[in-house]
């Protein structure tokens, strides 16, 4: 935190603050102003927020790649829904019960797939993610199967929270969720995380407990993603398995490779791209494989820092480009060199 | 007792197939440490060039199953080429590679998509649909197929590695790349001709399971995920052990399906897959890795 400051003038410090300000108040007044289509899109990129966020401290800090996002995500979203549904608790209590629920089954689970490593954890965990979209398809009788379930409305001391209470939940949780993963970084588990994906024999030498670590990370990955999973329940008001499909692992895994892998405003300009972007080109739905296949091979090869990537490639660009065209300047004049 | 018997002749033809795509999995990951995630959409493509070749074009089994085998080979020499190389030569880290195979199998798979307009593709049994018939027990043929080729392939794959001078290199290259190289060995060639190899053995693994499989673009990733599954379960870089984790998981999968629940089959095959990881982290037949 200090040695950016320090290395951040400070105009740009304000300028950031400035207009984080101003996004601020357009976020907040975004359903009086306009209201219907953006506040939907604004909905969905606050969910994939958090769901990248959650991602991110796993893959990005810890080095893990993880593909049953949409496992926890569902699983969220199936607990909260139908301890409301079936059992007729109150939204208010449902939700600590629907976060313990996913602690839960997240540590159960991290006992398994935390004896795997890199590639084959990914893999591992896919199997979660497909077991967990099957017993959501399947089963019939808890969850409808393919029809979905509904969620009873909310309501609190009598009074009807629609659509606006479920957009600034959204806007609430995903600020918090982003604030956690800020502070988490550069704190001493935040650390330990990445000295782990650096080197795990090395961070082990230095006394981290890697297995500790890495459970805490998992636990924060699937917590994030059954937050995730409630604001989608309280945003539709229905669930069903196609939105936890295999495909959702994928996206996520994109927006924090797109955004920047292991930075989390780079992870949150991931998320609102990735979400845009389908939005944007919705003619070209049958080749969405395909469109997005090709931005992450791109991505890769040629911008393997993601989109943030760029805030340090185009000043190293420019001043390369600049020093070029001094050095032009200077060969005329031999002796004179190093003029900064 | 016969249906016994034939619940388990499908079981273990199903799992020749897992266990092949898990072997040709291995292949790839011990030349190169690279988890190929297009490795379903490799034996994807296997069973819809079957279809494009025997059903569409009516060619004899024989010749479209070589044609396969050279467009499966091409394809995974492009796919070492303009893939793996260029982000090798850019000493990009393991996982963007492993991610840039993810986004190959999302191209392959939906250009597939596209091509067979998300249909299922329907490809005549090659000896006919008539069974076998032993004593009481009935045999698919395609099954008996399956099974031989899944026999010849893991045989050729033995000696391929074992008896020629490309598959001693390709192993030493798995086993050291440096003293590899010291040795005259180009590492690079080797990594492309494991990539060849492991496109190869899991295309004809489509050819073969394109009748009986519902052959559509879609079949890729649940494929993937179970050749992975049998590899984890045998032991990740013991590519024999793979086929004997396939068996196991078609066999039990199968049983499952016939005696418990066809709907929780697959999920009963995950969860073998959680359970072996449990008594045994490093799998069945695997040492520390």
């Amino acid at each position: 935190m200090n040695v950016k400051a320090v290395h951040r003038p400070k105009w740009q410090r304000s300028l950031a603050l400035a207009s984080l300000a101003v996004a601020a108040v357009f976020l907040l007044a975004l359903p009086v102003l306009v209201g219907g289509y953006w506040v939907y899109v604004v909905q969905l990129i606050g969910i994939n927020v958090v769901l990248a966020l959650g991602l991110n401290i796993f893959f990005g800090f810890c080095g893990q790649i993880n593909l049953a996002s949409a496992a926890f995500y569902a699983m969220g979203a199936y607990s909260y829904v139908l301890l409301q549904q079936k059992l007729g608790i109150p939204f208010l209590l449902a939700l600590p019960l629907t976060l313990a629920f996913c602690a839960l089954v997240t540590l159960l689970l991290s006992e398994v797939l935390l004896r795997l490593r890199h590639f084959t954890l990914a893999l591992g965990s896919i199997a979660i993610g497909l077991t967990v979209y099957l017993v959501a398809d399947r089963w019939y009788e808890l969850t409808g199967g393919g029809d979905g379930v509904s969620m009873p409305a909310s309501s609190l001391f009598g009074i009807e929270l629609g659509d606006e209470f479920a957009y600034y939940m959204i806007l609430v949780v995903a600020v918090v969720c982003y604030l956690i993963a800020h502070f988490l970084a550069p704190s001493k588990i935040g650390r330990a995380m990445k000295a782990i994906r650096d080197d795990e024999t090395a961070a082990l030498a230095m006394g981290i407990n890697v297995h500790g670590t890495m459970r805490l990370a998992f636990l924060l990955n699937g917590m994030f993603c059954g937050v995730a999973g409630i604001l989608t329940a309280q945003q539709n008001q229905w669930i069903s398995p196609s939105v936890f499909n295999v495909w959702v692992n994928i996206l996520v895994v994109v927006m924090v490779i797109v955004g920047g892998l292991g930075s989390n405003p780079g992870v949150v300009i991931g998320a609102a791209v990735v979400t845009i972007l389908p939005l944007q080109f919705s003619g070209l739905a049958e080749y969405s494989g395909l469109a997005f296949g090709v931005i992450v091979f791109l991505v890769v090869l040629f911008m393997p820092q993601g989109i943030i990537g760029l805030r340090e490639a185009i000043p190293s660009l420019l001043s390369r480009i600049n020093s070029r065209l001094s050095l032009g300047r200077v060969s005329t004049t031999p002796g004179e060199s190093g003029e900064d | 007792m016969a249906d016994f018997v034939q619940i388990l002749v499908v079981g273990i033809s199903s799992g020749f197939i897992f266990g092949i795509i898990g072997l040709s999995f291995t292949a790839i990951f011990n030349a190169s440490g690279i988890v190929n995630f297009a490795q379903g959409e490799f034996t994807m493509l296997g069973a819809v060039l079957a279809f494009a070749f025997i059903t569409t074009m009516q060619l004899p089994l024989f010749v479209a199953l070589l044609v396969v085998i050279a467009i499966m080979v091409l394809v995974g020499l492009s796919f070492y080429f303009f893939l793996a190389q260029p982000l090798i030569k850019r000493k990009a880290p393991l996982f963007s590679i492993v991610i840039g195979t993810l986004a190959l199998s999302l191209i392959i798979g939906n250009i597939a998509e596209v091509a067979t307009s998300h249909n299922v593709l329907r490809i005549d049994h090659f000896l006919g649909f008539e069974p076998w018939v032993l004593g009481e027990i009935r045999f698919t043929p395609q099954n008996i197929i399956i099974i031989g080729t899944g026999i010849v392939l893991v045989l050729a794959f033995w000696l391929l590695l074992n008896k020629t001078i490309y598959g001693i290199a390709l192993r030493a290259t798995g086993f050291n790349k440096e003293a590899a190289s010291l040795m005259g060995i180009r590492s690079s060639t080797m990594i492309a001709l494991s990539f060849a190899v492991s496109a190869g053995i899991s295309g004809i693994a489509g050819f073969v399971v394109s009748p009986v499989a519902g052959t559509s673009a879609a079949m890729g990733l649940p494929l993937v995920i179970k050749g992975f599954v049998a590899a984890v379960i045998g032991g990740l870089g013991n590519p024999y052990a793979a086929v004997v984790g396939g068996i196991g998981l078609g066999v039990v999968s199968s049983l499952f399906a016939a005696y418990v629940s066809s709907e929780y089959a697959d999920v009963a095959a995950y969860m073998i897959l959680v359970l072996v990881l449990l008594v045994r982290p490093h799998g069945l037949f695997g040492g520390k890795p």
